[in-house]
């Protein structure tokens, strides 16, 4: 359990309960104090009431003695008695002036209600009141009880025929009247009404609103009956009743039985009460004066409705102080405990920072300064570490600056050896990771004049960032080292400026880019690429040639962050694979020129050996011109007259087959001149678009069969969908066709062709291989000369067609032959698309 | 049917007619362009067999009168150039278009065909 909880617990267990105890205890004394005065207040109010009744009955008695003792109804009572049924009677008149003189005034003086002479034989011969009275000249049913009591005594009677009349009640005091010799003669009866003084006594404020004095007497059936009008029950004086079961339990029966005594019970009305009982002893009554508890108790009830609020806002009061001063105890504790542990936890930045003066804040602040202290301490030896640290990496990355400068400069010394460039690079990106440890490194360069066309695959990248727009900002992949070794990837092979990280460094103004952070370098196109192997580092490296032209970029990743020593090494060998780069250049287009001279100096030979050719075949294409037109008639003469001779005329079969001879060598010659006619003038004819495959099947549909029987085979090694190239397709057929009776031809034993269908460099290229006899140099070089043939029935025209037909294509005829192994011609036709800048 | 023969090579023109003879049929001939010309605008002719190069008037230039006049005679080319003129004839409307040394079957043949 926290301090805080304790405090509040301890606090509230402290105050509370003494709180709680003293108000208690407070509340019970005040309530017996308070009840105890009540008491007081009521025995005063029933002393008091009981005093005053008996005074109030002395005071009749006394009248009644006075009135015994009257002379004017010992002279007049034998008159009322005689005369009481007359009442008009002259001397019952009289004689009740007389009385009345005495009594009536008595009566009015006194307040009774009613004063009453009765005879001996119990009959009512005199009432004070004035005018006729039904009680007049009643006789008393219980006379005999009456003379029997009042010989003993005068005594009250207390049930009234007045009663509930105008909500009074009359009480009845009886006593003996005497006559002249002090002989008994009757009765003498007083009524009064006790009403007021039971009234004057109930006003006493003691018994405050609910209280009342309440008189009764035993019953001869041991029944207690109510003698005083009841402030509940008015009504119910002198019928009320308790049974005598109840004796024992009621206040107003111990007070009958004599008792004097005070307490809490139950009233008339079952309500809790607080009573005090006394006796009247001379008359056999007793008396009650009471007041509800609930009035009584009103001002306890109320004081502890205070105290109750008192309490709860005390209590209350104490919880908030309390929760106050456990926070002002346990807040700074708890805040020591936080700041410890924060501390011992190695911050020693950390302060507690309780700026207060008691124990709490001196103890916070002899923390704070420990941990100053410590921090001190500590901060020196972390210094002194750090130095060491940073003294051993200096070392070591020195060591192996070192170490890289060696082996750089081993490289550079390699590449001094007279390779291609092509090898040469990938020296550099395999010197590059295996030196530094780079995860792959690759080198870029621009070709100027290699434009993304046929049998590039980036070429097929028709949108996007890798369209390639501009050759000379184009960058191709030509070495690749590490993770990656290929440089033919479709589309990473080439990289148009701004497209990636290289292509963005070869587009930038700064000569590098490095960063150590390749995750979230936004420089890094691919972050999810290059996080999955844990790829650190990056830095890419213009190269420029002596100009400051850019010629390439020169790239690689790293797991590890790349130091400023590596970067500076990677830099400096940057320029030196520049240089290599543009000596390489420098030497091959020296090569290329010397290639070029070469070639141009047989183009040169060949243009001529062209020129003469030309001119000879133009001359002879005039010349043939003329003269086929003369031969050919001459020939129709020849030959019509031949076959009118065989159609008209009976001949010999001799005869008949020199004619058919005759016109035999006359088709001969027209097809002779027909074909000299085209190769002096080969045109082209329908020129289309042609799938060259497709074509040379329909020439071997037509020879292959042929050629079975003469015991040669035909191998085709065709290219697969080979591109469209345009060319008169009849006249094609016929080189073909020329080329492979040639080859037949050069094969008499029988043998092997093959035909081989292939690209180069933008051209179409057609092999016709056959294993024959070969040719010598000296027929290879008259080859394409007209009329030159080594074959007996040749005309010689056969190759100078094939090659016209070839030229018109802007095509080429060549041939390889070793004599006895075999002649290889070759076709090469332009493609149908060529690309033009 | 009339038949006339255009040719400047009397001897292809003896053959000609001989063989035609030989097939039933009588045929005029003119040597040069001219006579040729002459004889197309006085006379009705069902075949006219059509040398291209003739002195005074090509075979062409005839030709280009014939159709300009609605001559509605056949017209077969004969010509010793092979290869050369035949679709530029064929456009001119030419309805035949031989080349010498011409086989006489195949005069034979056309010939039957037209006089059908």
């Amino acid at each position: 359990m926290r301090i805080y909880n304790k405090l509040i617990i301890a606090f509230l267990i402290l105050s509370v309960v003494p709180t709680l105890f003293i108000g208690v205890i407070g509340f019970y004394n005040a309530k017996d104090s308070l009840e105890k005065t009540i008491i007081s207040n009521l025995s005063s109010v029933a002393d008091n009431g009981v005093d005053e009744i008996v005074a109030f009955i002395d005071a009749r008695r006394s009248d009644m003695k006075v009135l015994q003792s009257q002379n004017v109804y010992k002279t007049t009572f034998s008159v009322l008695d005689q005369f009481s049924r007359d009442q008009l009677n002259r001397y019952y008149l009289e004689a009740k002036k007389a009385i009345d003189a005495q009594l009536a005034v008595f009566q009015i003086a006194f307040k009774y209600e009613d004063i009453r002479l009765v005879d001996m034989r119990g009959k009512v011969i005199y009432v004070s009141k004035p005018g006729l009275d039904p009680e007049l000249n009643r006789y008393m049913e219980d006379k005999d009880d009456l003379f029997q009591r009042a010989k003993s005594g005068i005594f009250i009677y207390d049930a009234s025929e007045s009663r509930g009349k105008d909500n009074t009640f009359t009480y009845c005091m009886t006593g003996l009247a005497y006559g002249k010799a002090d002989e008994v003669i009757g009765l003498i009866q007083m009524k009064f009404d006790m009403k007021g003084l039971f009234d004057r006594l109930n006003s006493d404020v003691r018994l405050g609103d609910s209280g009342e004095i309440i008189c009764g007497r035993e019953t001869s059936n041991s029944e207690v009956l109510f003698l005083s009008p009841r402030r509940y029950e008015a009504a119910a004086v002198f019928e009320n009743v308790v049974p005598s079961s109840k004796m024992n339990f009621l206040p107003i029966q111990r007070a009958i039985s004599g008792e004097s005594g005070s307490g809490r019970s139950i009233d008339y009305r079952e309500q809790a009460v607080l009573s005090v009982w006394r006796p009247i002893k001379s008359l056999g009554w007793g008396l009650v004066a009471k007041i509800s508890e609930g009035e009584a108790f009103l001002p306890v009830d109320r004081l502890r409705s205070i105290l109750l609020g008192t309490l709860i806002m005390t209590v209350l009061s104490i919880i908030v102080t309390a929760l106050i001063i456990a926070k002002s105890i346990a807040g700074p504790i708890d805040k020591l405990r936080k700041g410890a542990k924060i501390i011992g936890s190695g911050n020693l930045d950390y302060k507690i920072g309780l700026a207060s003066n008691d124990e709490v804040g001196q103890l916070s602040q002899a923390f704070d300064t420990m941990a100053q202290n410590l921090k001190k301490t500590t901060t020196s030896i972390y210094d002194l570490n750090k130095e060491i640290a940073e003294r051993k990496r200096v070392e070591t990355e020195r060591e192996r600056t070192l170490i890289w400068q060696q082996e750089v400069s081993a490289l550079q010394q390699s590449l001094l050896a007279p390779v291609m460039l092509e090898k040469k690079l990938k020296m550099i990106t395999d010197g590059i990771t295996t030196i530094f440890g780079a995860d792959f490194c690759r080198i870029w360069l621009i070709q100027p004049g290699d434009r993304c066309g046929q049998g590039c695959m980036h070429a097929e990248v028709k949108e996007g960032e890798h369209l390639c727009r501009y050759r000379d900002k184009c960058l191709h992949l030509v070495a690749s080292s590490g993770r990656y070794t290929h440089t033919d990837g479709r589309e990473h092979s080439r990289v148009p400026f701004g497209c990636y990280e290289i292509g963005r460094i070869a587009a930038g103004e700064e000569h590098k880019y490095m960063t150590n952070d390749v995750p979230s370098d936004p420089m890094v196109h691919d972050h999810k690429w290059a996080r999955e192997p844990g790829l650190v580092s990056f830095a890419g490296y213009q190269l420029r040639a002596q100009t400051q032209d850019l010629i390439g970029v020169l790239a690689l990743f790293s797991k590890h962050p790349i130091s400023p020593a590596e970067d500076a090494i990677l830099d400096s060998f940057s320029t030196t694979t520049a240089f290599v780069i543009q000596q390489a250049v420098a030497n091959n287009n020296l090569l290329k020129k010397a290639v070029e001279l070469a070639r141009s100096i047989e183009e040169l030979k060949l243009s001529q050996n062209m020129l003469i050719q030309s001119e000879k075949m133009a001359s002879l294409g005039k010349l043939i011109s003329e003269i086929s037109h003369e031969i050919n008639n001459p020939l129709m003469i020849i030959s019509g007259n031949a076959q009118l001779s065989l159609i008209s005329e009976k001949l010999s079969a001799e005869t008949k087959k020199t004619m058919e001879l005759i016109m035999k060598e006359c088709q001969k010659a027209k097809d002779i001149i027909r074909r000299v006619l085209r190769f002096a003038k080969p045109s082209k004819g329908e020129v289309k678009e042609t799938n060259i495959c497709n074509s040379l099947e329909t020439v071997m549909n037509i020879i292959e069969n042929q050629f079975k029987t003469a015991g040669v085979e035909i191998k085709r090694k065709y290219m697969k969908n080979p591109p469209l190239v345009s060319i008169d397709e009849q006249q094609f057929q016929e080189v073909v066709m020329n080329l492979l009776n040639n080859a037949k031809d050069a094969m008499p034993e029988g043998g092997m062709i093959t035909i081989t269908a292939s690209l180069e460099s933008d051209q179409m290229k057609i092999d016709f291989k056959d294993n024959g006899t070969g040719m010598s140099e000296d027929v290879k070089r008259n080859i394409l000369e007209p009329f030159f043939t080594t074959k007996p029935e040749g005309t010689g025209l056969g190759l100078s067609i094939c090659y016209g037909i070839l030229k018109a294509h802007n095509g080429e005829l060549k041939f390889e032959s070793q004599l006895n192994k075999g002649t290889t011609a070759t076709v090469l036709l332009p493609l149908g698309k060529e690309l033009l800048l | 049917m009339k038949i006339l023969i255009c040719e400047d090579e009397i001897g292809v023109v003896n053959i000609l007619k001989r063989y035609l003879k030989y097939k039933g049929f009588d045929a005029d001939h003119a040597l040069d362009g001219k006579a040729a010309l002459e004889l197309i605008k006085s006379q009705d002719y069902g075949i006219i067999f059509l040398d291209i190069n003739m002195p005074e008037m090509t075979g062409i230039e005839i030709l280009k009168y014939m159709r300009e006049t609605h001559n509605k005679a056949k017209v077969i080319i004969l010509t010793g150039y092979p290869g050369v003129t035949r679709d530029f004839c064929t456009s001119l409307g030419a309805d035949k278009y031989l080349e010498k040394p011409i086989d006489l079957k195949v005069i034979g043949e056309i010939v039957d065909k037209y006089t059908r």
